[in-house]
């Protein structure tokens, strides 16, 4: 059970667009762009794919997906719906399609269009969401209507239970901005200090602007890969080692939680990494999904690269910067390079492996995770080696 | 206004407020009382339940003070505190402290649940410092 999914897919082709803070193109035109990249990046051609988990956005469908490519030959197509833990759970639905003889080569993708404008527009946006339906009933009305104010109050009791502080908070938020300083495709790069966190406008306390992540367009793809398959394809391929979701107590409603410092990626951790056979000690680089501060430092918790509430005095140790015991978001995250709901922590950390990222390289990463978190608490992990 | 979409399951809770009461589900077959509002007890899986009334007893479990409004209705209210508390009974309800906000809250301070009219067919649930 627990070697399940070990080391039988590989992570063989990743592409991605421009990212931008708008766009006139649409999220089906971006999201083809990403894929040709993927497919060719694999040494493959469109026809090779036989496995679609298209992100379920603005539209997106494995039809419309067929319909463009002329694929003739898709035999599994699947949602993970969990917002921002998708990407990476599709890594895990990936591998077991793949595992079980289904297919040879899955598309997963992900992508944020062209939209007439977002002014208030997200609490709409939330409330179609089938999984949103509680808070959608029960808390919007009361003006909690976006994600950093369902967040904020995970963030206050973990302060007030732990002394966590916003300058810990800002810690995340500046080793982002570092390294999306040496990545050309970063939309934010202009340096920032405490001092600029500390000045940035609350949205939902103790959430500062700068704990908040960006509003991106553009999109990303990768090709999963049987085994053996991967072995002939262009790249040396970056296998699967372990992977996992997992899916808090009261999902509909962190409300209701007992856990209220404790996230879904709590249950799905020791699952990834008990399959990949691997500690936090053996992780060279992570890729944290980071749509607020707060969210990072809690996940370091969850997955125990520290203990529970000592979150902030890790990331203040220098541990996750890029010569630290764990360097984490060396794109820039979600907070610096851009909004791409995590696929682009998945392309980030095949780079990693592959050893291909320049002036921002871990050296010698060998092993790395990356996360996704989404709606109100999913988790999801994957465990990578090159 | 956000005006909630009320379901066959919720209806009551909502009528309630409009009546000055907040109620919740409490199972007829292991007493087990939930909240939100949904068909069957998660402790027994019973469908059975009946309303009870709260006693507008609750500590503060967590909060934000909302500075940004995502959502033109709420845009003259900010800044508004939101308070996550833990009822007497036991659920946890969230609910907007009653205005002026008071600023010092702790872990564990006590509320009182008061009702506030919103529009003639909208009561919502507030917290008011004791």
């Amino acid at each position: 059970m627990e070697e399940s999914l070990r080391d039988k897919a590989a992570i063989t082709g990743i592409g991605e667009t421009v990212y931008s803070k708008v766009t006139d193109r649409s999220a089906l035109s971006l999201t083809l762009e990403a894929c040709l990249k993927a497919i060719n990046d694999a040494g493959l051609v469109p026809d090779d794919i036989d496995g679609l988990i298209p992100y379920p956005s603005q539209g997106l469908t494995a039809e419309s997906l067929i319909t463009n490519f002329g694929l003739k030959n898709v035999r599994y197509s699947a949602l993970t719906p969990m917002g921002g833990a998708s990407p990476v759970a599709a890594l895990q639905s990936a591998a077991m399609a793949i595992s079980s003889g289904v297919a040879q080569h899955v598309l997963i993708c992900l992508a944020r269009g062209h939209t007439e404008s977002n002014d208030g527009k997200i609490t709409a946006r939330l409330a179609e969401m089938p999984q949103m339906n509680t808070v959608g009933e029960f808390e919007m009305p009361l003006g909690a209507n976006a994600p950093a104010q369902f967040y904020a109050p995970m963030a206050r009791r973990h302060m007030e239970l732990f002394g966590t502080t916003s300058a810990q908070f800002a810690e995340i938020a500046i080793t982002c901005r570092k390294n999306a300083i040496l990545n050309d495709k970063a939309i934010m790069r202009k340096p920032m200090s405490l001092e600029d966190h500390q000045a940035s406008r609350m949205i939902s306390d103790p959430l500062r602007l700068y704990d908040c992540c960006l509003e991106s367009k553009g999109a990303a793809a990768v090709v999963i890969s049987s085994k053996e398959r991967a072995s002939d394809l262009k790249h040396s391929p970056i296998s699967i080692i372990g992977a996992a979701e997992g899916h808090p107590d009261s999902p509909s409603a962190i409300t209701q939680r007992d856990n209220f410092v404790s996230l879904g990626l709590a249950k799905a951790a020791p699952i990834a990494f008990k399959m990949a056979d691997v500690t936090p000690a053996d992780i060279d680089v992570a890729q944290i999904y980071d749509c607020f501060t707060y969210i990072v430092l809690c996940q370091l918790e969850d997955m125990g690269f520290c203990r529970k509430g000592e979150g902030g005095e890790f990331v203040m140790s220098g541990a996750i910067g890029r010569d630290g015991k764990i360097p984490i978001n060396t794109h820039g995250g979600l907070l610096s390079e851009a909004h791409i709901a995590g696929m682009n922590h998945i392309n980030e950390l095949v780079r990693q492996l592959r050893r291909t990222c320049g002036e921002r390289q871990i050296k010698d990463a060998s092993v790395g995770l990356v996360t996704g978190y989404g709606d109100l608490g999913d988790g999801s992990i994957a465990i990578l080696s090159r | 206004m956000i005006y909630p979409s009320v379901s066959i399951e919720s209806k009551a809770y909502w009528t309630g407020l409009t009546n000055g009461e907040l109620l919740l589900q409490e199972c007829t077959d292991c007493g087990t009382i939930r909240h939100y509002p949904r068909p069957m007890c998660d402790n027994c899986y019973s469908f059975g339940h009946r309303w009870i009334k709260a006693s507008g007893d609750a500590l503060v479990y967590a909060w934000t003070e909302c500075h940004h409004a995502f959502h033109p209705s709420f845009a003259e209210l900010t800044p508004y505190t939101l308070v996550t508390a833990t009822l007497k009974e036991g659920p946890r309800l969230m609910a907007p402290l009653a205005q002026p906000p008071k600023r010092d809250l702790y872990l564990g301070m006590k509320l009182k649940i008061e009702f506030n009219q919103v529009s003639s067919d909208l009561t919502l649930p507030i917290f008011k410092a004791t």
